[in-house]
């Protein structure tokens, strides 16, 4: 035996982040996504920084300037330097995004494995209840949810975990239904262990890879909706500089000074792309079925 | 003296999808004190579903019933659901057939006897630090055959063999002392060495403790070499109750044809008969 014993639990780990690493490695689009999530991330902490200007003070002298050696990306109808506001921008993007993961997320996994794991009339009624949330498209009820509470971030991040829970309840139900009969969990129900430790500690785990995939899938959607929600005025309020709300004040301009829609668009377009390159790349190294990397 | 296990009249019923219904353990009697006992019977006679129903984890479609069904004075039948958290691991533990399918595969194993000890410990309403129970965890091991408890305990599921995986799940039942033991096929994964190992193991563990214990098998001669008693189970019913050591001279045509169909050293080397079977016996009679 020629394989080295494992020192610390430290070292294991360390093994399984390092062959994890070098499987990411193997895929050039997944490299590009992560890049892209972390320049997203690097350009949100460092916004102050990297600004050239304020986001939110207007130059009435500089008023749709083309992008320029002063102005990289131009000015918007006030003079405000578009690069800066999307750099400020990437900012509430992130918070919609994991104010809208860490929401949707451990909500839907509790419905679908509560609901996968008792069965009977627990699962008939929880999941109908995915049924209605799923029966309604997502932007319609988004909308009908903010236009109740009212426009702004945190109101938009609440109306999209509204909307993306079902699909984590679905996708954990189905991972509890693989394991729920399987001889481990009757095992470990012969320790004596409750119905709550079980699922707590021996079927969440199960779903955790599927979640991870299915949350980096789901970024690249809820920032489209976030900034949909932008764009109609829903979402974050002017002057914010959040990149939807940004597309829709260019709009009037679109033909003559069409950098004010379309750079936030396209930053919108890298992001999204982005993660989806990201999903790609983690389903492909996490998912056992699709094979590649074995 | 009180018996630890006693059973009359069990039977389990499944409904089948015309409406009818599926008897699979047919009245059903057994009574043990702190035995080893062994049920035999081939795949579909209704050991594991017997053993099942005395830990109350049977499928939520199955129907239950018995006219007596007592562990160490407590009726399983009215036990609650508090009763029998502190009944299953504590009283009454039980070893499955796979460890690739019994252990979790995302958990470390030292994590997994852990989670048993503290369990355990709860149970009796004491709190026992992590340390302290993997300490607990690896002396364990090391009563189990396991030479390098501490490298074993950080590795998953699917990193050690079938026999070292039975072994760790052997562990898992002893850490917390039952008095009952069912062991459901728990050899039947395992090649002839370790299985013979396994059973020492077993064997060793059980008397030194005292404790009764339920073998599942359909290995007749095996069950005959281990076990105290054997009873033989054909379609739900018990068919024969039999000391081990009486085998060679069971009664019951049943028990002859499945010692007569198993191939011996030294045997006759023709083709081995066929196990006839009888309806006569699903009524019980021999």
């Amino acid at each position: 035996m020629t394989e080295t014993l494992r020192q610390s639990d430290m070292q294991a780990r360390l093994d399984a982040a390092r062959s994890f690493a070098r499987a990411f490695r193997r895929n050039p689009l997944g490299m590009v996504g992560l890049t892209i999530g972390c320049v997203l991330i690097l350009v949100a902490i460092l916004a102050p920084f990297l600004a050239t200007h304020d986001p939110y003070a207007p130059d009435f002298a500089a008023r749709l300037t083309a992008p320029g050696a002063d102005y990289w990306l131009g000015t918007d109808e006030l003079g405000r330097d578009i690069y800066t506001r999307i750099l400020y921008g990437s900012r509430i993007t992130i918070f919609i995004v994991a104010l809208v993961i860490f929401t949707s997320a451990p909500i839907g996994l509790l419905m679908g494995v509560v609901s996968g794991y008792f069965g009977g009339w627990i699962d008939a009624i929880l999941m109908r209840i995915t049924d209605v949330f799923l029966a309604v498209p997502k932007l319609l009820l988004a909308l009908a949810f903010v236009a109740v509470l009212g426009p702004g971030i945190v109101n938009a991040a609440l109306a999209i975990t509204l909307t993306a829970w079902p699909p984590y309840a679905r996708l954990a139900r189905a991972e509890t239904l693989t394991v729920r009969g399987a001889d481990y969990v009757a095992a470990v129900r012969l320790a004596g262990a409750s119905h709550w430790r079980i699922i707590s500690r021996h079927i969440f785990p199960i779903c955790y890879s599927s979640t991870l995939v299915r949350v980096t899938f789901d970024m690249a959607g809820i920032i489209l909706i976030a900034a949909g929600l932008g764009f109609i005025g829903l979402g974050a309020q002017p002057p914010l500089p959040e990149w939807g709300a940004m597309i829709a004040s260019g709009r009037r301009f679109i033909f003559e000074q069409w950098w004010v829609a379309a750079m936030p668009g396209a930053a919108i377009f890298i992001v999204s792309l982005g993660f989806n390159f990201l999903g790609d790349a983690l389903r492909d190294i996490l998912d056992p079925h699709t094979g590649s990397g074995r | 003296m009180m018996p630890l296990l006693q059973i009359e009249g069990l039977n389990v019923a499944f409904t089948t999808e015309d409406g009818g219904e599926a008897r699979a353990v047919r009245d059903l009697s057994l009574t043990m004190g702190r035995e080893k006992l062994g049920i035999v019977g081939e795949s579909g006679s209704g050991k594991s579903l017997t053993a099942r129903a005395v830990l109350g984890i049977l499928p939520h479609l199955a129907r239950v019933s018995a006219d007596r069904m007592t562990f160490d004075g407590i009726d399983l039948q009215a036990a609650n659901r508090r009763q029998w958290r502190r009944l299953r691991g504590d009283r009454i533990g039980m070893i499955l057939q796979d460890p690739r399918h019994a252990l979790n595969p995302v958990q470390r194993i030292g994590d997994q006897i852990v989670e048993s000890i503290r369990l355990g410990a709860a149970n009796a309403g004491k709190r026992l630090s992590r340390r302290v129970a993997w300490a607990q965890a690896q002396d364990m091991l090391l009563s189990v055959d396991i030479r390098d408890p501490a490298r074993v305990m950080r590795l998953y599921p699917h990193e050690v063999s079938g026999g070292m995986g039975q072994r760790v799940m052997i562990a898992i039942a002893f850490v917390r002392q039952p008095d009952l033991l069912i062991a459901d096929e728990i050899t039947s994964a395992l090649d002839v060495t370790i299985q013979t190992r396994v059973l020492e193991l077993l064997d060793q563990m059980v008397s030194q403790r005292d404790m009764g214990l339920i073998f599942i098998s359909h290995d007749l001669p095996l069950v005959a070499r281990f076990c105290d008693r054997v009873l033989v189970m054909y379609a739900g019913r018990v068919v024969e109750e039999i000391a081990a050591s009486d085998l060679a001279d069971a009664k019951h045509p049943y028990t002859q044809g499945l010692l007569r169909c198993m191939p011996r050293i030294g045997g006759p080397q023709g083709p081995l008969p066929v196990l006839e079977r009888d309806d006569d016996w699903l009524a019980g009679a021999p």
